[in-house]
């Protein structure tokens, strides 16, 4: 992981709702797994897990499902996350999967400010290193930057991010939509395609002759 | 009787008019800070378009202005995705009103502020019409230069505006 945390710092310069996409969906995802399927097997009042609370835990045939989870703790690098959901399920032939409906999560983002994550469904395979968003995505940071998706399919393993639905970015002045997105490369490439359009108003202290313009 | 160079105002980076950029796909490369947009490219500020077979948009971080608050520095450099230079390419047509010029390639130099179209340039104001090799156009002077390689680069005609440029 130390590569990439490197190469993340190393970065700064990417594009924010590269960074917003590329960070966010993977850290995310990172998170969940580690915390539900943690959570699962250990009991999850353990000091080593994420503190996870649940409404109620029930176990019908060999599926456990946890009312409205929620999930605090602190990721890998010390930040802190609190994640909510109305429901998360798990089979316990299949322990490293698990199934999150209405995700409602704030993680402490690099530059300290907090990544947001809200969406209907969340399937995560915490083997492959996968996890598929859906519904009503919605990805933002303090900064103003949020990505609105239908769908996404994130490998946190890998880093790479692909969704086959519309997507709708909006970073500084500048927004972006595109009919299909993938982000690959270890998010040093994104490509957007099909109706693409991007819409860039700049700032009016990006004018050489600013007239002070109220911001 | 608009000047040449209206058709290129649009784009000048002294407009501060939102830019809208269409195309069939866009690749972002960030290790060499490009955005790349491909397929019927249609790119309209203001009353200026440009289409264009492909178009790179080449971005860089400068710092934020000298003397911006530390935090509005900070703020901007973060988002200080300051654009250097749009190369468009492949049957390039710039319009605005009744100003229109077509070329092979266009570059537009943000930080000099001047356009330069080469390739089989065509240049139409109303009913005039003007070809020539190159053609570059000075938008903060609002002066223009065709050049033509058949007369051997010789210009073939320089425009400036009817009236002084309304300020």
């Amino acid at each position: 992981m130390d590569a990439r945390q490197a190469a993340f710092r190393a970065a700064i310069r990417h594009s924010r709702y590269v960074r917003l996409l590329r960070i966010g969906l993977p850290s995310f995802a990172v998170l969940l797994a580690a915390a539900f399927v943690a959570s699962i097997i250990i009991d999850p009042r353990s000091r080593i897990g994420p503190q996870v609370d649940v409404e109620s835990l029930g176990l019908t045939g060999a599926t456990i499902t946890m009312q409205k989870p929620k999930l605090t703790g602190y990721s890998a690098e010390g930040r802190p996350y609190q994640v909510n959901a109305e429901r998360a399920e798990q089979s316990l032939g299949e322990p490293h999967k698990v199934a999150l409906v209405q995700i409602d999560g704030r993680m402490q983002n690099r530059d300290d400010g907090w990544l947001t994550l809200v969406a209907d469904t969340g399937n995560i395979d915490n083997d492959k290193k996968l996890m598929d968003l859906s519904g009503k995505i919605r990805l933002a940071n303090d900064l103003g930057d949020r990505a609105l998706l239908a769908t996404a399919h994130i490998d946190f393993g890998g880093g790479d991010l692909t969704t086959k639905d519309p997507v709708d970015l909006a970073f500084g002045e500048t927004t972006l939509r595109a009919d299909r997105m993938q982000i690959f490369d270890n998010g040093n490439q994104a490509l957007f395609q099909g109706n693409v359009v991007m819409v860039i108003t700049p700032k009016p202290d990006d004018l050489p002759a600013a007239t002070g313009a109220a911001q | 009787q608009q000047a040449v160079t209206d058709a290129f105002k649009g784009f000048s980076g002294r407009s501060d008019q939102p830019v809208k950029i269409e195309a069939d796909r866009l690749d972002v490369r960030e290790s060499d800070q490009a955005a790349i947009f491909t397929g019927n490219v249609f790119v309209q500020q203001g009353d200026s378009t440009l289409r264009s077979s492909k178009l790179t948009v080449f971005y860089d971080n400068k710092p934020a202005a000298k003397g911006a608050a530390p935090a509005a520095a900070a703020a901007s450099s973060q988002a200080g995705r300051n654009i250097r230079r749009i190369e468009a390419e492949g049957s390039v047509v710039v319009q605005s009103k009744d100003q229109h010029a077509t070329g092979d390639r266009g570059i537009f130099d943000l930080p000099s502020n001047t356009v330069t179209v080469t390739g089989n340039v065509v240049l139409t104001q109303g009913q005039n019409v003007l070809r020539g090799n190159k053609l570059v156009v000075d938008l903060t002077t609002q002066q223009s230069k065709l050049e033509s390689a058949a007369s051997g680069g010789r210009v073939q005609g320089v425009f400036g505006p009817a009236k002084p440029a309304p300020q």
